[in-house]
Formats: structure tokens, C-alpha cells, sequence
């Protein structure tokens, strides 16, 4: 069997599509390890943290801690179906924030004041901080106005799917991954979700494969997707086809927001 | 209130004065508050007989009195005025007085019929139906729909003896010969129950299978059967197809009561036009006629007791649900035959044994038709006043309670929700919003100021509601119809709330909890809903959707059961077991006083 020899010329061109594989990995890895602008929401956690907002109503807002005055017997959480009957809109949330309850309730007088009280915030966050705040929690709380009969269902799979414990509240951006290419697990909207999702047929893939067909076929993407320690999970087999729509319609409706 | 008032002053004036003309037939139409151009309708809805059989009284429901006809002359010879919304009455033992039950005014109304007026008001419970007076004339039977009772009351004294709980919206009362049994008919549960009158109990719920909203109920002598007219609501199906009484037949229940549990139902229809909303249904004398009104297709059915007795006892257990879907089993075999009524609407009947003929309140055309009751041809037709010209809402009211407007007529918009526009306490698989998610039947009162329309949602108006709601009956909408119905369901008549006849106290303490558990967040008054589509974890593997629609909480002491696959059977039992994540409002924890307040505020809306 006749050894073969690479000739000069099969170096260079092996050599030239060396060079071009690390420069455009390099434009790659450029791009994505920018640090990203967190989005009021993510600002927001900080804020909520920062003021000991989930000392009373749980971690991230998920549900508080023993209230033995109160009829439910806890501090409530920030879901939507709880919030639902406690603020008829963002006003009354910012009513709860600053005063300690909404108008509403304060002028019909509470039949059960509870036993830990809800502080007035008035004076101890700025406008910013503020609005950053009802942004998380309106992330958290799934929000409120009309939302369209699809996207709400696909925010309900999306809760029972788990998306949200990676994505952060209603996908407003995700805690530290090592080894991906922002270095977090990216938020459904903003520019970073424009650079890894550029249509809804690449949305359906990263949905239902865990990637984008063009990043995975990218050898350098392909080094950060296979590379990350938490991986976006191929949700294929988990899925119906009106789900995939329906989550499909969520997020795009989150975007238009 | 005072319009009210006024209106039934100004009606008393006026009957009184046609009394005292002898060749009277009441004329002038007095209106009533709330639609004011409209004329008056008397709307009959039952009609009884004197005792010598050759007066009848009838009970006009919307003019708020009964007018008194001479059978043989084919004339009105007398009007008097009544209580609010007169629905059913019975003579008494000696012909003396007529017992009137009046739902809205809540009372029944003692008439003397030698002086021609009413005498006495009898207070039962809250919107007295049927009323029956014992074979002894010593003691009434009253049926109180929305109290689900049945009044045990001295005919003599107007004293209440006892109050029997019974099924749900209570309608008609038969009693037994021997007096040991009384048969009421529940028009809202699935069930006839069967009450011992001495004791004060029920002691049987005679399982009627799929049959809805049944109505008027009657007894053989020997105590042996007894017969209830009714729908048969396929509720378990979805529905899809009508033909062949797949959504809705129409028939009567037989059960022996010697036998616990035993039943058979028969159906009227035909193959090709179903015998929508059976109505009235009285036995002759001699026992061998049975007469069924079809108040959906303005017909009146005449069944061979004899034959169908011997069909009932050859009946099978195995054989019970066949039969029951056999929609052409007494017409194949020649046991009914139905007729034209001779009316619009036909309700209650009576039987004249004197002249030999049926008397059938007509309630569209406010007229007693007068049929052979032996060849059911008709005879007479006597109107209870001058011709009127039928309102826009009227139309739509007929409409509503009309099968003509239904591919082969198998039933009426009234089949799903009463004569009033309200509901029938079932859970319905309707296409619109997908198949195998099935859902409570809505009261229609809020639709017009309540969109969207649906639990889920599905129609974005009450507009489009009623034009879905006449392709789902087989028809493409007619703009004719449609406005009349639109007129109708857009102009709601309401029922006076009885609960706000009492508890005044409860109730301001009730408002209180709602707004303190947050229920005024979703249900802000006036309308009592946001209009908005909620996630309250209300949701089951069966829908489709998380989210309902608010419904208005108007009314919603009749609206039972509640939520949105019916699955709270009382108001309380919203709170105390259907509420378990404590996100429907927080009303966990409430102490029963609070829970009892909460509900008596809700009764009161
Ligand atoms: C000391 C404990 C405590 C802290 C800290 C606290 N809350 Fe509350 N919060 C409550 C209680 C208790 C209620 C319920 C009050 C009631 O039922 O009247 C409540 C109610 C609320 C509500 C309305 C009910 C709900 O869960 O939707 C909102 C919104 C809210 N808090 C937001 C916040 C935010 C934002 C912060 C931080 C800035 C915060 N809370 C900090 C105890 C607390
Ligand atoms: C175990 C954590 C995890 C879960 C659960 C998860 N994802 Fe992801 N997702 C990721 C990671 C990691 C990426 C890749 C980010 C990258 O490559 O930089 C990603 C990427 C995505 C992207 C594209 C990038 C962007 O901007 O978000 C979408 C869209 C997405 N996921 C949607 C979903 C949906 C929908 C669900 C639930 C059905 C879900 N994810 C559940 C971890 C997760």
C-alpha cells in the first residue's frame, strides 16, 4: 500500500483553512463573550434581593415563609394565580411595594391583617430601582393584561417543562454557565437571543434538539454548545406538536412585549 | 320598585273594571317596568279546571292573573289579578278556592272563587311552583324551586307542618291515592324524588337516567305508576350530531313504585322531529290516556296507557337503555300520536271530563286551544284577549323556547337552558372549544354585558354566541331570528332575588370576606367579573385551557353548580373544598361563621 505524502500545495490549503477556522472562531467567540446588558428583570432580582423581599415570600418568590396570623397561614408568593387575587393590576403592585398594601385594601380595612406584616418600601428604593423591581416581579408573576390564549398556554408548558428554573422567570435570562458562550444561560429576548435565534424555525430547533442546526454545523459553536456545562436539553420526545407551537407563540409574544 | 308597583295597581283597576262589564274580555294592556313599549302578554302557563269541570282557570303568567273561562261558551268570563309571575295552581277539594303559587311574589294566593279575588297569601318558600292540594283538601303540597323544598301546608290556616329538602329547582307534586307518597318531579336533578308526607322525608331518589329539566308528574290511582314528562339530555356524548335525539329526545319516565330503582323512559319523537321539551302531563280518569304536551313543537301528545304499561312491564333492566334511545319506539308501535296543540308553546293541561276534551294553555299565543280529547282534533281555540303584535323581544323569547329553529326540531335553546335563559346544571361537550373537555352549562342573564362569551372564552361577544348557537342547531343564522334573539338575550329578565328578602346582616358582614379574600379583584361589582380569563388551577387533564373566563356572579344563587365543570354543588363548597391551593380568592382559613357570611353575601347578588 503506497504511503501518501501531503504535498506542498495540500499544506498551504490545509494551513489557509486552519487560519480561517480560527479567525472566524474568533469572531465567534468575540461576539458572544461580550458581557451582556442585563435586562430590568435580572436588575430586578438584585433589587429584590437586596431589600429582603424573599426573606418573607421565598426564594425567588416562589412562596413564603409561615405567617401564623394570616388565614393562608403564609406570607403569599409572587405566582400568578396567587398574585391574581391580591392586585387587580402594576398599580396595585407598586401599592404594595411603597405602601404596604393597595389603596383598595386599605380604604375597605383588612378583616385579617396578618401577623408579619408587608413593609412600606416608600423612601428605600429610587425609581429605578423601582420599576426594576415590577419588572422582576411581573417576570415572576407571568404579568398581567391580556394575554393571547396561546402564549399563556405555552407560558403554562414552559412552567411544567422546567424552562423557567434555567432561563430565569418568564425566560428573563439564567444563572452562571461555565463554558457557554455568554458565560450564562441566555434570556428569550435581547440581543443575545437574536444572535442564537434568528427565526422561529430556529427556535423550534433549539427547542426540540437543544441547538440551532447552523451553530451546531459551526465548528466553533459547536465547541461552546458541546462544550458548556449545563446543556439546553433536546426536549423532542417531550413535546406535541401544538406545544412546540405554543411555546413558539410565548416566547415570540414576550419579544413583542 | 314603585314602576312595578304602579303597574300592577293600574292592572288591578283595569281588570276589576272589566269584571264589572259582562260581557268583559280583559283589553287594556297594562306595560310593565323595564320594557315599556312592549304590550302586555299574559303568557299562559297553566290551566285548571272547577270542579264541576266546566270553568277553567288559567294562570297567566306575565300579566299577573288568572283568567276564568267557560268551557262550553269558548269564552273569558272573568280576569282576576294575582301576585308576580303566577305560575301553576290547583283547585281546592270543594271547588271553593284556587290556590295560586306566584314565584316572584314568593307567595301562594288563596283565591275565593265566589267573590272573585284573592283572599289569602300563603307565604312557602322561596319561588313556590307546583301546587297540589291532598286528595283530603286539608293540607297543600308546594314545590320551592329555588328553596329545593316541598311545603307540607294547612290548607285551612296557611300554617307551614313541615318543609321536606328535595331534589335541585323542585317543580310539580303528585300524590299518591292512599295519601302515603308524594312524587315531585326535580327539574334540575336527575332524579324524581319520592317523599313520605307523614314523616317529613324523602325516602327515595328515583334514579331518571339521563333525563333533564322534567316537568309536570302524575299517579295511577292504585298508586302502582307514576309518570314524568322530561327531557333526555346525552350530556355523557359529545355534541356532534342531532339526529336520531343524540344531543337531545324527548319523551316520559315510567316507574313502578312497588319496585325501588325501577324505570323505563319512552321517547315521543320521531325519527325525522324530535317531541322537543316535554311539558304538561296529566292522566284521564279512567286511567287509559296518558297527554303529554311538546311545548318546543307546539304539539300535544295522546299514549295508550294500556299498551304502554305492557311495553313498561316486558321491559327488561338490559332493556331500560336501549329502549331509551330508541327515538321512535311509541310511534312504531303505535302507542302515541301527537297532534298540533292549537297554540304556540303549549305548558299545563287540563282535562274536562264533563265535555270530554283536553284544554291546553298555549303561552305564545296566550290562548287555550280545546282539542277532542279522545281524537285530539282540534275544537276551539279561546284567546285569553285581543290579538297582539308580538315585540321584538317576545319574538326572541319564542325563538328561544321554539324547536322549529332546530334541524328537525329535537329541541329548543330552552332544552340547555330552561325557559328562562338560565342553565340546566349539566356539563355539556360542545365542539366549539375542542371535544372531551365538557363544561357547565352558563346562564344566559350576563351574556350581553359580559363578553367574551363561553367558559373558555370561544365567542367573542354575545352576538356571536347567538349566531354560533343557531348553526350548532342546524340552521344558518337568519338575520330575522338573529336580531330578535339578540333583543331577547340582550334584555334579560331576572327573577326578584328572594335572598334579599331576609339576612341583611350576614350579608353586609359577607361583603367584607369577599373583599378581604380578594374575590373583588376578579369580581368587581357592578358586574361581579373583570371580564378577564383566569388560571386559578381550576383546570383538569381534560381541558384544553388553564384559563376561564370570570364569570358575573349576578344571579349566581341559581347559576348551580358551580365553576366551571360543575363540580362545586353548593356555593360553600367553592370555598371549603374546591379551593385547595387557596388561589381562588384567599379563603382559606376562614371560620364557618365567615364562610356562612361570604355565602349569604353571594346568595344576595
Ligand atoms: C416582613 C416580611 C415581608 C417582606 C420583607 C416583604 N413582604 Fe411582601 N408581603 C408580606 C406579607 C405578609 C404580605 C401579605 C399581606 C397581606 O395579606 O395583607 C405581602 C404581600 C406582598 C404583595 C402582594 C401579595 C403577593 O404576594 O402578590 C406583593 C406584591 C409584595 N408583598 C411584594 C414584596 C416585595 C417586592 C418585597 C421586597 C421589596 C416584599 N414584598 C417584602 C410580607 C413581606
Ligand atoms: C437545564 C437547563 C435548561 C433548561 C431546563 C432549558 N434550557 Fe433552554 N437553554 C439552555 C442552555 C444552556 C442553552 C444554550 C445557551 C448557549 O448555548 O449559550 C439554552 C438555549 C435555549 C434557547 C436559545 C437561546 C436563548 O436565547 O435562550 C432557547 C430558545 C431555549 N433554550 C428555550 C428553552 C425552552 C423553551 C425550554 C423549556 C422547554 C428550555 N430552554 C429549557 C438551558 C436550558
Amino acid at each position: 500500500m503506497n504511503r501518501v505524502i501531503p504535498s506542498r500545495r495540500a499544506f498551504w490549503v490545509l494551513t489557509a483553512l486552519f487560519i480561517l477556522v480560527c479567525v472566524t472562531g474568533a469572531a465567534w467567540a468575540n461576539r458572544f463573550l461580550r458581557q451582556p446588558a442585563l435586562t430590568p428583570a435580572i436588575r430586578g432580582e438584585a433589587v429584590a434581593r437586596k431589600l429582603g423581599c424573599f426573606a418573607c415570600h421565598g426564594a425567588e418568590g416562589q412562596g413564603g415563609i409561615a405567617d401564623p396570623g394570616a388565614r393562608g397561614g403564609k406570607v403569599p408568593g409572587w405566582g400568578g394565580p396567587t398574585v391574581s387575587s391580591y392586585a387587580k393590576n402594576e398599580q396595585e403592585i407598586r401599592e404594595w411595594i411603597l405602601d404596604g398594601a393597595p389603596r383598595r385594601l386599605k380604604e375597605a380595612g383588612a378583616a385579617h391583617p396578618p401577623f408579619i406584616p408587608m413593609p412600606a418600601y416608600r423612601g428605600r428604593l429610587d425609581d429605578r430601582e423601582l420599576s426594576d423591581l415590577v419588572a422582576y416581579f411581573t417576570a415572576v408573576s407571568g404579568g398581567f393584561g391580556d394575554v393571547p390564549e396561546a402564549a399563556y398556554e405555552g407560558r403554562a408548558i414552559a412552567a411544567r417543562l422546567g424552562c423557567f428554573g434555567c432561563h430565569g422567570p418568564s425566560g428573563a435570562g439564567g444563572g452562571p454557565n461555565p463554558g457557554s458562550f455568554k458565560g450564562h444561560i441566555p434570556a428569550w429576548d435581547g440581543e443575545e437571543f437574536l444572535e442564537l435565534v434568528r427565526d422561529d424555525a430556529e427556535l423550534r430547533e433549539w427547542i426540540l434538539d437543544g441547538h440551532a442546526k447552523r451553530l451546531w454545523d459551526n465548528p466553533a459553536a459547536r465547541h461552546f454548545l458541546e462544550g458548556q456545562v449545563v446543556q439546553m436539553p433536546a426536549y423532542r420526545p417531550h413535546l406535541k406538536e401544538d406545544e412546540v407551537g405554543k411555546l413558539v407563540a410565548y416566547i415570540r409574544w414576550l419579544r413583542k412585549k | 320598585m314603585m314602576r312595578k308597583r304602579m303597574a300592577g295597581i293600574l292592572l288591578a283597576a283595569v281588570l276589576a273594571a272589566n269584571l264589572l262589564r259582562s260581557d268583559a274580555v280583559s283589553t287594556a294592556p297594562v306595560a310593565p317596568a323595564g320594557r315599556s313599549a312592549a304590550p302586555v302578554y299574559r303568557s299562559p302557563n297553566h290551566v285548571c279546571l272547577s270542579a264541576d269541570g266546566l270553568k277553567a282557570y288559567v294562570v297567566n303568567s306575565t300579566s299577573n292573573s288568572v283568567s276564568i273561562l267557560d268551557i262550553r261558551d269558548r269564552k273569558v268570563v272573568g280576569e282576576i289579578p294575582v301576585g308576580e309571575r303566577p305560575v301553576h295552581a290547583a283547585v281546592s277539594r270543594e271547588g271553593r278556592f284556587l290556590y295560586v303559587s306566584c314565584t316572584w311574589a314568593g307567595d301562594v294566593e288563596v283565591i275565593d272563587l265566589a267573590e272573585g279575588r284573592v283572599v289569602r297569601k300563603i307565604l312557602a318558600g322561596d319561588e313556590p311552583y307546583g301546587v297540589t292540594v291532598s286528595r283530603d283538601g286539608r293540607r297543600l303540597f308546594v314545590a320551592n324551586a329555588v328553596s329545593d323544598t316541598v311545603s307540607v301546608i294547612e290548607s285551612e290556616s296557611g300554617k307551614t307542618l313541615s318543609e321536606i329538602p328535595v331534589g335541585h329547582f323542585p317543580r310539580d307534586i303528585a300524590e299518591t291515592a292512599d295519601g302515603s307518597r308524594l312524587l315531585v318531579s326535580n327539574g334540575l336533578s336527575r332524579g324524581m324524588s319520592v317523599l313520605d308526607p307523614a314523616t317529613g322525608k324523602e325516602v327515595e331518589r328515583r334514579d331518571l337516567g339521563r333525563a333533564s329539566i322534567t316537568r309536570q308528574v302524575a299517579v295511577t290511582r292504585d298508586g302502582h305508576w307514576a309518570f314524568v314528562a322530561g327531557i333526555l339530555s346525552h350530556d355523557e356524548t359529545p355534541s356532534l350530531q342531532m339526529e336520531r335525539g343524540w344531543i337531545h329526545s324527548n319523551g316520559f319516565s315510567v316507574a313502578d313504585l312497588t319496585r325501588p330503582g325501577h324505570r323505563v323512559t319512552l321517547l315521543l319523537d320521531r325519527l325525522l322531529s324530535g317531541a322537543a321539551n316535554p311539558w304538561g302531563l296529566l292522566l284521564s280518569a279512567d286511567e287509559k290516556h296518558l297527554y303529554v304536551s311538546l311545548s318546543g313543537v307546539h304539539e300535544v301528545a295522546i299514549v295508550d296507557v294500556a299498551e304502554c304499561l305492557k311495553l313498561v312491564a316486558e321491559t327488561t333492566p338490559d332493556q331500560v337503555k336501549p329502549l331509551e334511545q330508541d327515538v321512535e319506539v311509541l310511534e312504531k308501535r303505535n302507542i302515541a300520536k301527537r297532534f298540533d296543540a292549537g297554540g304556540l308553546g303549549p305548558r299545563g293541561m287540563a282535562l274536562s271530563e264533563a265535555t270530554g276534551e283536553l284544554l291546553v294553555a298555549n303561552y305564545f299565543s296566550d290562548s287555550v286551544s280545546v282539542l277532542d280529547a279522545a281524537t285530539g282534533a282540534l275544537r276551539a281555540t279561546i284567546p285569553l284577549g285581543p290579538p297582539q303584535e308580538m315585540s321584538l323581544w317576545r319574538k326572541g323569547e319564542l325563538l328561544f323556547n321554539d324547536a322549529r329553529i332546530t334541524y328537525q326540531t329535537w329541541f329548543t335553546c330552552t332544552s340547555c337552558h330552561q325557559e328562562d335563559a338560565s342553565v340546566d346544571g349539566l356539563n355539556w361537550d360542545l365542539p366549539n372549544d375542542g371535544i372531551g373537555n365538557p363544561k357547565s352549562a352558563k346562564s344566559l342573564h350576563d351574556a350581553y354585558d359580559t363578553a367574551p362569551a363561553m367558559w373558555s372564552g370561544i365567542r367573542a361577544n354575545m352576538d356571536a354566541a347567538i349566531a354560533a348557537g343557531q348553526r350548532f342547531q342546524g340552521f344558518l343564522p337568519d338575520p330575522a331570528n338573529h336580531r330578535a334573539l339578540v333583543e331577547y338575550l340582550g334584555n334579560p329578565e331576572r327573577a326578584p332575588n328572594p335572598f334579599l328578602r331576609r339576612g341583611a346582616e350576614a350579608r353586609q358582614r359577607g361583603e367584607q370576606v369577599f373583599v378581604s379574600a380578594g374575590c373583588d379583584v376578579c369580581h368587581p361589582a357592578p358586574k361581579y367579573t373583570d371580564l378577564k380569563l383566569h388560571d386559578l388551577g381550576f383546570g383538569t387533564p381534560d381541558d384544553y385551557r388553564s384559563r376561564f373566563d370570570t364569570p358575573s356572579l349576578r344571579e349566581v344563587y341559581r347559576s348551580g353548580p358551580w365553576l366551571h365543570d360543575g363540580r362545586a354543588l353548593t356555593l360553600r363548597s367553592i370555598f371549603s373544598d374546591h379551593n385547595p391551593q387557596d388561589l381562588h380568592g384567599h379563603t382559606k382559613g376562614l371560620t364557618e361563621q365567615e364562610l356562612d357570611d361570604l355565602v349569604a353575601f353571594l346568595r344576595g347578588l
